[in-house]
């Protein structure tokens, strides 16, 4: 009887032992052994998307995609590393040293040694055949249009694995969209390698990154830059800033600034250039707010255009006395004369007609100190004085543009709505959005139009036309009519702001 | 019993006559599988010279290559602008549309 029991026993033992390796097997280990398995029965090929292109209203290529490699190593394959070395660092533009470490290092069978290498540089590569080189498909931006609108476009660096990431600019602002997702095969594979007909096959096609077609237009860019360039040159100015926006739609035609950098190389480049400075850095925006001002008193009816006031000397607001920009008085002006003399103390006048809880109430319908929402990663927008800290002195200095800080797309967008029949609009880099995802590389999908967008209307037709025309006497009649190129007919106004840190003095211009 | 006898003889010729086409069959597909991975390299090189096409007109068609050669063709910047005023002398205000 005991055999038996013994038999029974060490029948349940054997099969306990068979249920828990199968559990092991199975359960545990099961997920890491099918991987395993896969990956001797499996081919799977990436199939990279292509990152969309960002391009100009005709459709010219501001920014593209372009075929580059990832050069790559893997050590235990290189017989000799040293001559290895000698070999490809030239070629690679690398130090001996830097690579000769990196392939050295213990236990490290694959090495990337430079990422983004052209494909010249690949195939002088190919020549000298060396074993345990190998590449790898990745793409790298190119611009056509070299440097030209960098801070509009922003870069594509490396996110912290590595993978391509948009930083500022529309880049950074529309870096799902561009980015697109890659895709693979995955296919049974023979013993050698190659692929099974009849075998399971799971394919998933890349998505490739959605297309930006801009309101900007290259001619108008490049002449911008051209003779920002120069002018800054010209006058010894440090750094100059031009934007030109549809005041109908805000579409963005140009913005450039100066100095900028080169997108294709911009570690090369200090990181405060980095940042647009025209949604990104504030200034005091002087005699051009002025035509904020004059256009609330106007729509309120505190003033007209042919109202009259007496500048015959400097203006008292509590303890402090304000005059005009020159010290020059000119006795009786209207208001229109007020706008082309760019008087402050008729401002104050101008102001207060208007009242304190009025002034502040068109500072925010104009959009000062709230972000225009322009699509630009690094927009910001300096925080204006709560409605309740306002001070006597406050509102008459605010009211010839000091004491306020705005950003110049702040500044453009009020502006604009005057010429715009007092709508104020919202500031529009992105035109149309070319969206190829779902579909095969390569194929264009639908297009998703961006509709302009209205925010508010800030002072009625009527008072944008005065203003409009007061404007225009400005540029005709008033300190830079020198400027005013003929055979137009242009509204604009001047400003200056003096900077207290090293005597920096700063030069604007709004022109309709 | 005479056919029990038949069949048991052609078993052999059947199995061979299997294997054999198991062998013509394999090496089918092998072949297919090959032609399969020769066909997506060459879609995927087709669509990397697309690109080097499309970076190539892009080039070729910025504002930096055309500049570049049409002063390499004589043309220069006009210096001074001649204005000519026709009809009313009141202009609208640039950029303003109906």
């Amino acid at each position: 009887m005991w055999r038996i029991w013994t038999l029974f026993i060490c029948i349940v033992l054997f099969f306990s032992a068979i249920v828990l390796r199968l559990f092991y097997w199975q359960i545990i280990a099961g997920d890491s052994l099918r991987a395993q398995a896969a990956a001797q029965y499996n081919l799977r090929l990436i199939i990279p998307a292509t990152r969309g292109t960002i391009a100009d209203t005709d459709g010219s290529p501001f920014a593209m995609s372009q075929e580059a490699y990832l050069v790559y190593a893997q050590p235990k394959e290189i017989a000799d590393i040293p001559a290895f070395t000698r070999l490809v660092a030239p070629i690679l533009d690398h130090e001996e040293a830097s690579i000769s470490a990196m392939l050295t290092i213990p236990g490290r069978v694959w090495v990337p040694l430079a990422h983004k290498v052209d494909r010249q540089v690949v195939d002088e590569l190919k020549k000298i055949s060396l074993t345990g080189l190998g590449f790898e498909r990745e793409a790298k931006r190119y611009y056509p249009e070299a440097s030209m609108a960098a801070q509009l476009l922003g870069f594509v660096g490396a996110d912290q694995n590595g993978n391509d990431l948009g930083y500022f600019g529309l880049e950074g602002y529309y870096d799902r969209e561009l980015k697109g997702r890659d895709g693979n095969i995955e296919l049974e594979k023979d013993v050698q390698g190659s692929a099974i007909l009849v075998g399971d096959t799971k394919r998933i096609e890349a998505e490739d990154g959605r297309s930006l077609r801009l309101w900007t237009d290259r001619t108008v860019q490049q002449i911008v830059e051209k003779r920002l360039t120069s002018g800054i040159q010209k006058y010894g100015a440090k750094e100059g800033s031009v934007v030109i926006m549809d005041p109908k739609t805000g579409g963005i035609l140009s913005m450039a600034s100066h100095p900028s950098y080169d997108p294709a190389d911009f570690s090369a480049y200090d990181k405060s250039l980095y940042k647009n400075p025209i949604v990104a850095s504030s200034y005091e925006p002087g005699s051009t707010f002025k035509v904020l001002v004059m256009s609330a008193a106007i729509n309120e009816k505190a003033v007209r255009g042919g109202t009259k006031m007496n500048e015959d000397g400097p203006v008292q607001v509590g303890e402090y006395t304000i005059r005009t920009w020159n010290n020059q008085y000119h006795g009786e002006l209207t208001m229109t004369e007020v706008i082309q003399y760019s008087s402050n103390v008729g401002m104050v006048f101008a102001a207060r007609k208007l009242g304190m809880d009025k002034f502040v109430r068109y500072l925010h319908d104009f959009g000062i100190g709230e972000a225009t929402s322009v699509d630009l990663q690094e927009e910001s927008s300096p925080e204006l004085r709560g409605d309740r800290q306002w001070r006597e002195i406050d509102l008459a200095t605010a009211s010839f543009g000091q004491g306020i800080a705005v950003t110049p797309i702040q500044m453009v967008r009020a502006v604009a709505a005057i010429a715009n029949g007092g709508a104020l609009m919202e500031p529009h880099v992105v035109r149309e959005i070319v969206d190829g995802r779902g579909l095969p590389a390569g194929k264009a999908g639908k297009t998703v139009e961006i509709k302009p967008k209205k925010v508010r209307q800030v002072i009625s037709a009527e008072t944008a036309a005065v203003m409009t025309e007061m404007m225009v006497n400005a540029v005709d009649r008033g300190e830079a009519k020198w400027a005013k190129p003929p055979g137009y007919r242009i509204a604009g106004k001047t400003g200056t702001a003096q900077i207290p840190v090293g005597l920096l003095i700063n030069k604007q211009m709004v022109l309709i | 019993m005479n056919i029990l006898r038949t069949i048991a003889k052609s078993i052999p010729g059947l199995v061979i006559l299997l294997i054999v086409a198991q062998l013509v069959w394999s090496n089918t597909l092998v072949v297919g599988g090959k032609e399969v991975r020769s066909i997506d390299l060459a879609i995927a090189e087709l669509r990397q010279e697309n690109e080097r096409l499309a970076a190539a007109v892009a080039s070729a068609s910025s504002l930096l290559t055309v500049s570049v050669k049409s002063q390499d063709m004589g043309f220069v910047e006009p210096t001074k602008g001649q204005f000519v005023m026709i009809g009313s002398e009141i202009l609208p205000v640039a950029l303003a549309r109906p």
